[in-house]
């Protein structure tokens, strides 16, 4: 094994090196994992890496992502090493070029890395798909999400105040991961959606905006259910590159029961989540965004179904949507996870 | 910035226009293009909702700068 | 806490001084730390990156800019092509410009394609654009 070559910090204590990260500003404010040489060889071991071995590039700010510095964030979220093979896998979705990673983190837009894992990994290493799979208090969904926040700031350099001039942010930008529950799904699985095996595990990433969560109000016939959801998607503003759409185990029950493909929810959703150019217009005062045959044309959220993903995921009972636009020009990225 | 430094490198002299709240940021992407020291022209914020008459007190703002940024 | 040296030393373009950062942290001489300290003592590693860019300088600066081609570069942001415009004519009344040419590039989120740096860069002599706002 080759060895480190990061700059070394010698702490007197825990508590000295926590003050440390903190005050240099490497971190998202919360306390970090002391990334000691043992540990971050331990999540090297564990994936076969040399630490000099270049995981991805990103090329507009030329970043080779060495696996020595995706480990050390990986140790500091709190990563167990057998969550590594996800994050090496999300790291090189985050640099494929369509995502756009210089860009939606630099903007304005604010948005988070969102990780939707999908495969029998998520079980193995305890990703929760379940009651609270969007919230706090799994491991490997805080942590997974959270070593992608660290290496966008520490290992990417978006740091907040710098490169990162998001005027909110979102509370996902600390952490955003949980897996589709395959348990639920009528469907083919996310992974099997993107071109993959059935037996793979991938990761897929969003340029994630602030999730908003839909209430249907207990109505259980699709057409009716989603009538709601549709309206709400309107709120991610016209011509949107992207959403996700998470509906609930007990959605997904109605869903079943009335035999409605993943296709046929995103062909309605799509078809009514609309207004018409006329109606957008009335909202700028200062352009005039629709002209001609578009005054009357019904104008989608995002420009095609492609570009709206479904997934199952939450607790057993609820019947909640959850929508999660992702920010313009950028297209979430699957890739398989080597396990 | 980036359309800047691949125009620098084929020897067209550039002058950016960055409005005043993206200062740190623009000088973070300068720094990571290997350009630390670039100058480019810090003006006045917003841009996208001002009348044509502000939009040309912005231009008048970055004139002597861009002036100073393309000349010798 | 002390810096070790780097067994690699490279340039570290993000280190961005932080509104928090307070490097002005003792350094812990090795002689004075006591036998308990040392036995908490731990040694870590620094997360951050650094960009693979290489300084390859910039253009030279004409001495004026009479006779000369201006492009104006616009990320299509509201009001941004009327700001390049606006600037170009207030060159215009200094100096006599030989031609303006206007490219767009469609968005603010990504970098123009190659082929329109390419075309500037062929047409143009000195080049005005904007970016974010």
């Amino acid at each position: 094994m080759s060895s480190l070559t990061s700059t070394r910090v010698r702490h007197t204590d825990y508590n000295d090196a926590q003050e440390y990260y903190m005050d240099e500003g490497m971190g998202d404010g919360l306390p970090v994992v002391p990334p000691t040489e043992a540990k971050v060889h331990a999540m090297l071991d564990y994936v076969g890496m040399q630490p000099s071995e270049v995981i991805a590039e990103e090329g507009v700010r030329g970043v080779n992502f060495t696996a020595e510095k995706v480990a050390i964030n990986a140790v500091m979220a709190g990563c167990k090493p057998e969550y590594m093979p996800v994050v090496v896998a999300a790291v090189q979705a985050v640099s494929e070029e369509p995502f756009n990673f210089h860009a939606n983190s630099t903007s304005t837009n604010g948005v988070g890395v969102l990780v939707i894992v999908s495969g029998d990994i998520a079980k193995r290493i305890g990703i929760n798909s379940g009651t609270v799979a969007m919230g706090h208090g799994f491991r490997a969904n805080a942590t997974i999400g959270r070593a992608m926040g660290l290496i966008k700031i520490n290992a990417y350099g978006s740091v907040p105040h710098g490169m990162d001039k998001s005027t909110f942010g979102h509370p996902g930008k600390y952490s955003f991961c949980f897996a589709e529950n395959d348990g639920v799904i009528p469907w083919e699985p996310l992974r099997v959606e993107k071109g993959y095996a059935d037996s793979d595990s991938t990761v897929t990433v969003f340029a994630a905006n602030s999730p908003v969560q839909v209430n249907t109000q207990n109505e259980s016939a699709p057409e009716d259910f989603l009538s709601i959801v549709a309206d709400a998607s309107i709120v991610l503003g016209e011509r949107h590159s992207e959403f996700v759409l998470a509906l609930s185990p007990e959605l997904m029950n109605y869903v079943r029961s009335a035999g409605w493909s993943k296709q046929r929810i995103k062909d309605f959703v799509l078809e009514r989540g609309t207004r018409t150019g006329r109606e957008l217009n009335e909202k700028h005062r200062r352009i005039t965004l629709y002209k001609g045959d578009d005054l009357d044309r019904r104008m989608p959220v995002v420009s095609s179904t492609d570009e709206i993903t479904v997934v199952g995921v939450g607790g057993d009972a609820g019947p909640f949507a959850m929508l999660i636009g992702a920010w313009g020009d950028v297209i979430s990225i699957t890739k398989k996870i080597q396990t | 910035m980036q359309d800047a430094a691949s125009l620098e490198r084929l020897g067209i002299p550039c002058s950016v226009l960055v409005t005043k709240p993206f200062n740190t940021q623009a000088r973070a992407m300068t720094n990571l293009l290997a350009m630390p020291g670039y100058e480019y022209a810090v003006i006045g914020h917003p841009m996208g909702s001002l009348t044509e008459e502000e939009v040309m007190a912005r231009a008048q703002e970055a004139f002597p700068q861009t002036l100073s940024q393309l000349i010798r | 806490m002390r810096v070790i040296k780097p067994q690699n030393p490279r340039p570290q373009a993000f280190v961005v001084t932080h509104r928090l950062a307070q490097s002005n942290r003792k350094v812990v001489q090795n002689t004075k730390v006591n036998a308990m300290a040392q036995q908490n003592e731990l040694v870590t590693l620094d997360p951050r990156g650094g960009s693979t860019h290489e300084d390859t300088g910039i253009a030279t600066r004409p001495a004026s800019l009479d006779g000369l081609v201006i492009g104006l570069l616009s990320n299509n942001k509201p009001n941004s092509e009327l700001l390049l415009s606006d600037v170009a004519g207030l060159v215009g009344e200094q100096y006599a410009i030989k031609e303006i040419v206007e490219a767009n590039k469609g968005s603010h989120r990504v970098p123009a394609p190659p082929e329109m740096i390419s075309d500037l860069a062929e047409r143009c002599d000195v080049v005005i654009t904007a970016t974010a706002e």
